[in-house]
């Protein structure tokens, strides 16, 4: 799966809170879990715990600030004070060029990568959900086989279908263009996206189809307008999953819409900007910074609602 | 709440989106009248001498003789160009002329044949790149590649009053240098790690068995047999310290401005350093000397590639408009001497202002006779190593730089030319 | 599944028989909804996954350098040359090694931490962000960040030559690459495990822990019967989403040290996509994939079943 190239996304962990959906999870009103023994704790145990996190906190953040800073200092700088900013070192030189710079268009490359994002997330939607709903209600030998056609795309790497595709994709004449690469990333998703919906479907219970029949809608128009809309938990999931992995996935849009498309999304530009010259700091580190600082930010403002999707699955309520 | 006609509009909006993104992006296809722009796809090599602007600059002049023909300038990026040709390729997406890749029999199917042309088949080293006869490119000129390029400063340092002519000399130098408490060779990590290696075998090599190249394909030679004393050389050379010691983690730029600024002694590269050289602000005091032979050779060989060697695909559809922009690349003065001045390159009749560094080359280049000219690398034409052989060597290369003994990596040559012999 | 698909047939079959509207639809419409439903996905997944699979199976067999007008067949040659190869040896055991390594330190770390900031207190939720955030950032990126930080005149070499200690060839020895870059894959990563993990731990319903504290069990006592036991579905799907995940490595290292020095840290994926196309050889890096796949396919489901065991007790409880 060239979505993301490292993970596949918490589809069974989907499933594990899926499954607990009928046991909902307690919330006593009391603290619950591992914390609920604190009293008994000695105090050398909480000082230690927080030094180890400390000190780990501080391993994650220190690069970031290292980015943040070096962003605005001139190569010596960079490199003889890595840690420091002060106010004579500080320059918008470098993150002017980098903004201005013909090589990486910035607004260009965030535009187009959110454009790939929302398509897909369109077009992933739209296809899976019913054919998920198909696979949920199925009863027959077919049904079972589709969906574990689909959900074999989990285990099939991106990089083993990405070549041949390009043959693909050049047989359908829609090789190094946009409709053609939001194809493929479409089609990446499919098999996670039409997981999580048919385990999510299956605990749905099938008085809310026979409502809908009852208005004389057509199956499809049954699902899209009654049923889609209890999705919605999962479906929050899916959108952040898939945003992340077509946001942040480097090889399919280098091969599908290589260098020669000038399409460029944020990372096969920051690639084509820093590429060469990644010894150049002035270069490397307001690029990246670029490339990155709205989406942390956009991260941190939405971090709740992100990481509890990603975790919930589809606790509903 | 999603209502059916708010799907459907956004279904609506999203596919004429993407319909939309389609079109504006897919190339442009069709036949063209006379009239009409034709765009001509080169992709290039983009270096520090070679950067983008100066490509834009070069054909500007073409592109307007010509106002219906607008050239685009293709960089490839990290990948470089001989990467990015087979992946352009096999994506159908060829660009129309492509700079700096010599013709191998595989990749000449995809190249037009341009024997017809007399601004190819007289062209400089038009015959040594030639394939069964036929000719596919048109260069600009010739690009030395053994040489090594000194800090004069250095070698009086050193008490060395004249350059080495023998391995052996060279060997003593190198003791000189770093008891004077220099870094006797610049070298570094990324694409350049073989090339010190190369400059100092190349000579002997090729100047003793000039069909090599020949010999290596049919098995007649091994690579222990014929470069394993070359490859222990060098190791030992690192091993005393001769090469600057964060070698593996300098790139290609930074180590020519470390040599530039004066902090090493010797630089082992192409001709085309001279080109860095004049464009640089204040360097050191550079000399530089042809690159020796073992004792008891009398003809060492000398590396030499075709300077900014154009192709065209047969996959373009303005092999017209390609050819012409080809023949002016090669024929037009302004334009070649361009080419030979921000490169250092050589080209009989086209003298141009030299730095004394490049006057220096320019009486190595008289003093060579062609019969010693030997492709670098994995050569070109019929001279050819299996593909991936630059690669290999530049790996191995490294090896012994991060202290690999010589006894392996010329075992690992062996095998590899083993596994991928033609 | 089975038993869900029983529980909701018997439930339905007394309801079909009360709705007149139902036995109105005939089954070749029912038939037609599901194929209209479920034909786009199936398309797109056969023309994106299926066709590609076949076509590298079949590019595996041949000499193809992907644009000649011709090839041959060249039967086990490109299998045989996989398994011989030193280089492409030498990137499998690399990758086996970030796989296995990383998903150890990714999954301990994660679990480790997770237990620690399990509570529900603002500076909990805090950390979370802090280890999770490189998560979202596209690996590509990470790898140049850390690139810069770990050159020889990145931060860390910076200060230490500072402190008068000779500086560290993070990317320019062989051993310390390999090391470099399974960290800062690690670095990048286990934010995703630590939240499944939460996710997990949090759904333990409080009533066990408040019984074990009854009985005298210290909290290490009960994580390790309460906590680890009931998490196993979690933990597999942890196990085998990073397992899987890290044999793709790809982006981190090409930015990181674009596979040096001397070739030591390439992956499978690596000389995947360098064979493919750089090399021209589409023949060989097809057998590589499939190769890959099979591997992929072999370890997730070998780690699934042997999971089964811990997973079982864990639903039961």
């Amino acid at each position: 799966m060239t979505i993301s190239t490292e993970t596949t996304g918490p589809s069974i962990a989907g499933e594990v809170y899926l499954a607990d959906v009928r046991r909902k999870p307690r919330r006593s009103g009391r603290r619950r879990g591992p914390g609920a023994a604190s009293e008994r704790t000695p105090l050398a145990v909480t000082i230690v715990k927080w030094v180890l996190l400390s000190l780990l906190a501080l391993i994650m953040l220190v690069p970031m600030y290292i980015l943040l800073i070096s962003a605005f200092k001139p190569q010596a700088d960079i490199v003889l004070h890595p840690l420091l900013i002060t106010p004579d070192m500080f320059t918008f030189d470098y993150l002017w060029n980098a903004i201005t710079s013909e090589k990486f268009n910035v607004v260009g490359a965030y535009g187009i990568t959110l454009l790939f994002v929302a398509l897909v997330n369109f077009f992933c939607i739209v296809l899976s959900a019913p054919v998920a709903y198909v696979i949920a209600r199925g009863r027959t030998r077919w049904h079972v086989l589709l969906l574990v056609v689909f959900v074999s795309g989990l285990f099939i790497p991106g990089q083993v279908t990405l070549i041949p595709v390009v043959f693909v994709l050049r047989v359908l004449g829609l090789i190094n263009t946009i409709p053609g690469f939001i194809l493929f990333e479409t089609a990446a998703t499919l098999p996670v996206t039409i997981f999580l919906f048919s385990a999510y479907l299956r605990t749905i219970p099938r008085d809310i189809d026979e409502a809908a029949a009852l208005d004389g809608a057509s199956r499809m128009r049954a699902f899209w307008s009654c049923i889609f809309p209890i999705m919605r938990p999962v479906v929050a999931t899916i959108i952040v999953l898939n945003s992340i992995g077509v946001w942040n996935d480097f090889v399919s849009p280098q091969i599908i819409l290589g260098p020669g498309s000038g399409i460029y999304t944020v990372t096969t530009g920051v690639y084509a900007a820093v590429g060469e010259y990644s010894t150049d700091y002035t270069v490397l580190f307001p690029t990246l910074l670029l490339a990155i600082a709205p989406a942390v930010v956009f991260f941190i403002i939405m971090q709740r609602h992100i990481i509890g999707g990603l975790a919930a699955g589809a606790t509903k309520g | 709440m999603i209502t059916r006609r708010t799907l459907t509009a956004i279904g609506a909006g999203a596919a004429a989106v993407t319909l939309l993104a389609g079109c504006s992006s897919s190339p442009q296809s069709g036949g063209e009248s006379k009239d009409e722009k034709i765009q001509l796809r080169v992709l290039v090599n983009v270096t520090p001498n070679l950067t983008e602007d100066w490509w834009n600059e070069l054909v500007a002049p073409f592109e307007e003789a010509n106002p219906n023909i607008d050239v685009v300038i293709d960089n490839p990026g990290q990948e470089g160009v001989s990467a990015a040709v087979p992946r352009l390729l096999a994506a159908g997406q060829a660009p129309d002329v492509v700079q700096s890749v010599s013709p191998s029999p595989e990749l000449a199917e995809e190249l037009v044949d341009l024997s017809d042309y007399d601004w190819a088949t007289s062209g400089p080293l038009a015959d040594q790149y030639s394939i069964d006869g036929k000719y596919y490119m048109a260069g600009v000129g010739v690009q030395l590649q053994s040489l090594w390029f000194y800090n004069k400063d250095a070698f009086t340092e050193a008490g060395i009053d004249e350059v080495p002519t023998t391995v052996d000399e060279l060997t003593d130098d190198l003791a000189k240098l770093k008891d004077a408490g220099w870094t006797p060779i610049q070298t570094g990590g990324d694409w350049m790690s073989s090339h010190a290696l190369q400059t100092l075998a190349l000579p002997s090599v090729v100047g003793e068995n000039p069909d090599w190249y020949a010999d290596m394909n049919s098995g007649k030679t091994t690579f222990s047999k014929s470069y394993g004393d070359y490859t222990e050389l060098y190791a030992d050379w690192i091993a005393k310290g001769y090469t600057n010691a964060d070698a593996l983690g300098v790139k290609y730029v930074d180590a020519e401005q470390t040599f530039l600024s004066g902090g090493a002694a010797l630089y082992p590269m192409g001709s085309w350093f001279v080109g860095s050289e004049a464009k640089a602000t204040d360097p050191a005091s550079i000399g530089v000397f042809r690159s020796p032979a073992v004792d008891g050779i009398d003809d060492p060989a000398m590396g030499a590639n075709i300077a900014s060697p154009y192709v065209i695909m047969k996959e373009s559809k303005h092999e017209e408009a390609a050819a012409k922009l080809v023949e002016w690349l090669v024929t037009d003065k302004d334009a070649v001497m361009s080419q030979l001045e921000v490169d250092g390159n050589y080209r009989d009749g086209y003298e141009y202002d030299m730095t004394d560094l490049g006057k220096e080359l320019l009486q190595i280049v008289s003093d060579t006779p062609a019969s010693a000219y030997t492709p670098t690398g994995g050569g070109y034409g019929e001279k050819k190593l299996p593909d991936g052989y630059s690669g290999e060597i530049n790996t191995q290369t490294q090896a012994l730089l991060g202290g690999t003994s010589a006894a392996d990596v010329n075992s690992s040559m062996d095998a590899w030319f083993l596994a991928n012999a033609q | 599944m089975a038993d869900t698909v029983a529980r909701l047939a018997g439930t339905t079959s007394s309801r079909a028989l009360a709705s007149p509207r139902r036995r109105g639809l005939t089954s070749w419409q029912d038939r037609l909804a599901g194929v209209i439903m479920g034909g786009p996905a199936l398309i797109v997944f056969i023309a994106m996954f299926l066709i590609p699979m076949v076509l590298a199976v079949v590019l595996s067999f041949t000499d193809w350098n992907g644009y000649s007008l011709h090839f041959d067949f060249i039967g086990l040659d490109n299998y045989a040359k996989a398994f011989k190869n030193p280089r492409t040896i030498d990137a499998a055991a690399f990758t086996a090694v970030i796989a296995v390594a990383g998903t150890i330190l990714c999954n301990g770390i994660g679990l480790g931490v997770a237990a620690l900031i399990a509570g529900n207190g603002r500076g909990n939720t805090v950390l979370r962000t802090i280890f999770f955030y490189p998560y979202i950032i596209s690996a590509l990126i990470i790898g140049f960040l850390w690139s810069a930080i770990l050159s020889p005149q990145g931060a860390i070499n910076s200060l230490l030559t500072q402190f008068g200690v000779s500086p560290l060839p993070f990317l320019t020895d062989v051993t310390f690459a390999k090391v470099s870059v399974i960290l800062t894959i690690v670095w990048s990563h286990f934010g995703f495990n630590m939240i499944l993990y939460l996710a997990g731990i949090k759904s333990v319903p409080a009533e066990y822990y408040e019984a074990a504290t009854v009985d005298g069990a210290s909290r290490w006592q009960q994580f390790r019967s309460i906590t680890v036991p009931l998490i196993a579905p979690v933990v597999t799907v942890n196990l085998v989403l990073t397992l899987v995940g890290l044999l793709k490595a790809y982006d981190i290292i090409l930015a990181l040290t674009d596979g040096g020095p001397a070739a030591s840290t390439q992956t499978i994926v690596y000389q995947i996509l360098r064979d493919s196309f750089a090399h021209a050889n589409l023949g060989f890096g097809a057998a590589q994939s499939i190769v890959l796949l099979v591997v992929t396919a072999v370890i997730g489901l070998a780690v699934t079943f042997a999971r089964r065991g811990a997973d079982q007790k864990a639903s039961e409880s």
